[in-house]
C-alpha cells in the first residue's frame, strides 16, 4: 500500500546576536539534520521580529532558541508576545542554561518545550517529531 | 556498572569485578598498564626536563615555583552595574583572593553602549557593562590599582577601550600607567571561536590588538599586554594536543603582526600570557601544560631568535573546564573542578580560576563562587603539593605523555605552517571544521557510552539538576540603572568637547595602521565619548558601518 509522501518537518533554530556560547546548538542542528528534519539554522538574530520574518519566509513548523546567558525569560517573553501581534500560531522550545524552576514559568508564557542542561539531542528530536506531527 | 536495571546482586557481582574500559586519554592516545625507563629513552635531563627555572622550562618558570610565590587566585566576576561589581569583587577581596578578574558583558564586548536599542534585556548580564570611563571609576572604586593585580577580560574589539579607561582612572588617582599590574585579555582571533560575534573584521582587530602591545611595552613593564586564549577553543570541543597547537599558531600570528609594526620580539614577548583549560584528565592535562612550555621556549628562541630569557617563558593562567562539568547531581562538579584545579597547580601554573559548580545550571552564585576559591585554598595551604617544583618530573608515564603531546602538537602547527599561518587557516574556513568534527566526536562518544560521566550516562539516579545555593539573579533594578547612566551622561557632557575629541580621532586612525590609537582614545575618553562612538568611529574611518549592528548612524 502506497501512503502518501509526507511532508517534510522544517524548524528554525537559532541564537541571540549576544549570545556567546553555540556548542549546545550546533549539535542539536547536526543531530536534527541527520534525523532528517530540515533545520534553518540562523545563527546571530539582532532582534525577535527579525527571527518571526525569517519563520515566516521560511515557512517553519517551529522556532527553537538556544540562550545561556540567562536571557531565556526575556527572550522567550518578547517572541511570544511579537508572534501573538503578528497573529501567527507557532510553537516555541527553548534550550540552553534554564534553571529548572524557570521551566515551569516558560510553560506558562506559551513555550512547548523547554530543554535545559542535561537534555539530550535526542530527546529534543523526538520532541520535534512528536510536536509536528500533531499539527 | 550497576544501574544498567539488573538486580541488585549480579551489579554487584558485576562491580567487583570491573574494571577501566577506556584505555585512552581525553585525547585519544592509548595508555599502556606501566610505564618504565624504556618510555623515556633518549631524553636527556639537561636538554628536555631540566630543573625548572632553565630553558625550555618543561619543570615550571620559577626555580622554586610556588615557594617564592603562590600562584594568583582569582575568580572570574561580573554583572550588573559597576557598583554591583565592585562589591562583589571587594567581597571576594576579604574571602582571600589574590588578584581580580572582571568579566564584560556582551553588549561592552561587542563595542556597542548600553543605551543602543538592541542591547536590552543583555546590559550586565554576563558580565559588568563598561561603557564609559565613570563605570571603570566606579568598578574600581576603594580599589588600590597601585596594588591589586587586575585581569581584564574583553576579548574582542573593546579591549583597546576598556584598557584606557583603566589606565586614566589610574592617573586620576595619581598613579602612572608603569605601576599597574595586570592582564588585558587582547585576543581577538580566538573570540571568532567563542561564538561571539566578531565585530571587528580581522585587518582592524589586529591591528588595535598591536597598538595595545606597542603602548604597553613602551610604559606598562608590569602589565600583561595580550593572552592568547587557547582555553574557549577547547570548550568548543576540541581535544588537549589541538587546545596547544591552535593556542601556540595564534600567539605566533600576534608575534608576527608585532615583528611588522618594527618592535623587537624581546621588547614584548615576555609580556605575553596564555589561557589554558584544565580538563578532567589529570595526567594529560599536566602533560599537556609540560609540553606547551617546552614547545613555546623552543618556538621563541629558536624560530624567533629571542634573546631575553624571560621571552622564552610560557606564563599561564587556567581556567577549569566548565565543559566538563554538568548539570546532573551538581554538587559533584565541586569534585571535578578539585581534580581540575589541581592538575594545574601540579602544572606549575601562574594563575588560576577555579569553576562553580553551579556553571552548567545558572550563573554562579555568591556561595557558589565562594567554595571556587576554598578549593583553591585548600589545594594551597592543605594539601602539601605547593612545596615542591613539578613533583611530576621524572614520571615515566607523564614524561613519554609530555613528548607524545609535543609531538602531535608539533605536526599540527606544521600544518598550519603550510597553509600559510593562523590567519590563513581561519580565513578558509579549515579551524572551523576542525573543532566541529572534536566536538560532535565528543558527543558521540558520550551517547555511545565509550566515555563515562557519572550522573550523565553512568549512576544517573537521582537524576537531580537542582542547585542547593538556588540560582543567581541580577539585581532588578541594575540594568535600568546603567542605561539610564549613559543617556544622561550623553545628555549631561560638553558636546563641543566631545566632537574636537572624536574628530581628532578620526583624523589620526586615518593616518593608517602604523598610527597607535591609545592616546586619542584616552583623549576621547577624557572628553567623556562612549565605548560605541569611539569604537564606531574607528570603524568608519576602516570602511565598515559606525553601529556593527547596523542600527545606529554616527552622531557625529
Amino acid at each position: 500500500m502506497e501512503t502518501a509522501k509526507k511532508e517534510k518537518v522544517r524548524v528554525l533554530l537559532t541564537r541571540h546576536v549576544f549570545e556567546g556560547h553555540d556548542i549546545g546548538l550546533r549539535t542539536i542542528v547536526n543531530r536534527c539534520r541527520e534525523s532528517g528534519i530540515e533545520v534553518i539554522y540562523y545563527p546571530r538574530f539582532k532582534d525577535l521580529n527579525e527571527v518571526v520574518k525569517v519563520a515566516e519566509e521560511e515557512d517553519v513548523g517551529l522556532i527553537g532558541i538556544s540562550s545561556s546567558t540567562g536571557a531565556h525569560l526575556y527572550l522567550s517573553e518578547v517572541l511570544i508576545s511579537t508572534l501573538k501581534e503578528k497573529g501567527m500560531v507557532m510553537p516555541v522550545i527553548v534550550g540552553g542554561i534554564i534553571p529548572d524552576k524557570d521551566a515551569s514559568t516558560l510553560k506558562g508564557l506559551g513555550i512547548a518545550g523547554v530543554f535545559g542542561p542535561g537534555s539530550t539531542p535526542d530527546e529534543v528530536v523526538s520532541f520535534i517529531f512528536t510536536l509536528l506531527d500533531r499539527h | 556498572m550497576s544501574n544498567n536495571g539488573k538486580s541488585n546482586v549480579d551489579g554487584l557481582i558485576d562491580a567487583y569485578f570491573e574494571k577501566p574500559k577506556r584505555t585512552t586519554t581525553w585525547s585519544g592516545f592509548p595508555v599502556k598498564d606501566i610505564y618504565t625507563p624504556k618510555d623515556i629513552d633518549g631524553m636527556d635531563y639537561e636538554r628536555d626536563m631540566p630543573d625548572a627555572g632553565k630553558y625550555p622550562y618543561t619543570r615550571g618558570i620559577h626555580p622554586d615555583m610556588f615557594r617564592g610565590r603562590y600562584w594568583t587566585k582569582r575568580e572570574v566576576t561580573g554583572f550588573g552595574t559597576p557598583t554591583d561589581t565592585s562589591r562583589r569583587l571587594k567581597k571576594q577581596i576579604e574571602e582571600g583572593v589574590s588578584g581580580l578578574n572582571v568579566i564584560r558583558d556582551n553588549p561592552t564586548n561587542l563595542g556597542i553602549d548600553p543605551d543602543h536599542p538592541l542591547a536590552e534585556g543583555e546590559v550586565g548580564l554576563v558580565g559588568v557593562s563598561l561603557c564609559s570611563l565613570k563605570d571603570m571609576e566606579m568598578l574600581t572604586e576603594g580599589i588600590p590599582l597601585d596594588k591589586v593585580s587586575m585581569s581584564l577580560i574583553c576579548a574582542s574589539c573593546p579591549a583597546i577601550i576598556i584598557l584606557s579607561q583603566y589606565i586614566l582612572i589610574a592617573e586620576q588617582r595619581g598613579i602612572s600607567p608603569a605601576k599597574l599590574r595586570g592582564t588585558i585579555a587582547n585576543d581577538p582571533l580566538h573570540c571568532r571561536y567563542c561564538g561571539w560575534r566578531p565585530s571587528n573584521p580581522i585587518d582592524l582587530s589586529l591591528k588595535l590588538s598591536v597598538d595595545i602591545i606597542e603602548y604597553c611595552t613602551n610604559s606598562m613593564p608590569l602589565w600583561n599586554t595580550a593572552v592568547v586564549n587557547s582555553y574557549d577553543l577547547r570548550e568548543n570541543g576540541v581535544n588537549a594536543v589541538q587546545e596547544v597547537a591552535f593556542g601556540l599558531a595564534m600567539a605566533m600570528a600576534y608575534i608576527d603582526g608585532a615583528l611588522k609594526r618594527g618592535l623587537n620580539i624581546d621588547d614584548f614577548a615576555s609580556r605575553r600570557a596564555f589561557y589554558c583549560s584544565s580538563h578532567i584528565d589529570f595526567f594529560e592535562e599536566i602533560a599537556k601544560l609540560r609540553a606547551a612550555r617546552r614547545m613555546w621556549a623552543r618556538i621563541v628562541k629558536e624560530k624567533y631568535g629571542a634573546k631575553n630569557p624571560n621571552s622564552w617563558k610560557f606564563r599561564f593562567a587556567v581556567h577549569t573546564a566548565g565543559c566538563s562539568l554538568v548539570p546532573q547531581q551538581p554538587l559533584n562538579n565541586i569534585i571535578r573542578i578539585a581534580y581540575e584545579a589541581l592538575a594545574a597547580v601540579l602544572a606549575g601554573v601562574q594563575s588560576l580560576h577555579s569553576c562553580s559548580y553551579d556553571e552548567p545550571i545558572a550563573l554562579p552564585t555568591e556561595e557558589s563562587q565562594r567554595i571556587a576559591l576554598r578549593t583553591q585554598q585548600i589545594i594551597a595551604y592543605e594539601t602539601g603539593v605547593s612545596n615542591v617544583a613539578d613533583p611530576l618530573g621524572g614520571s615515566y608515564y607523564v614524561e613519554n605523555l609530555t613528548n607524545r603531546i609535543e609531538e602531535q602538537a608539533a605536526r599540527i602547527l606544521d600544518e598550519i605552517e603550510k597553509m600559510g599561518g593562523m590567519v590563513e587557516a581561519m580565513r578558509t574556513g579549515w579551524l572551523d571544521k576542525e573543532i566541529d568534527k572534536s566536538s560532535l566526536e565528543y558527543q558521540k562518544e558520550i551517547e555511545r557510552r565509550e566515555r563515562i560521566i557519572v550522573g550523565v550516562n553512568a549512576f544517573a539516579s537521582p537524576p537531580d539538576k537542582k542547585t542547593p545555593g538556588g540560582v543567581h539573579r541580577n539585581p532588578a533594578e541594575s540594568e535600568k540603572e546603567q542605561i539610564n547612566s549613559v543617556k544622561e551622561l550623553k545628555v549631561k557632557r560638553d558636546d563641543k568637547v566631545l566632537r574636537q575629541s572624536i574628530g581628532k580621532l578620526r583624523e589620526k586612525a586615518q593616518m593608517g595602521e602604523g598610527e597607535n590609537l591609545f592616546p586619542t582614545i584616552m583623549d576621547a575618553l577624557r572628553a567623556k565619548a562612549t565605548l560605541g562612538e569611539i569604537m564606531g568611529t574607528i570603524r568608519e574611518v576602516y570602511g565598515y558601518s559606525y553601529d556593527p549592528l547596523n542600527i545606529l548612524e554616527s552622531p557625529f
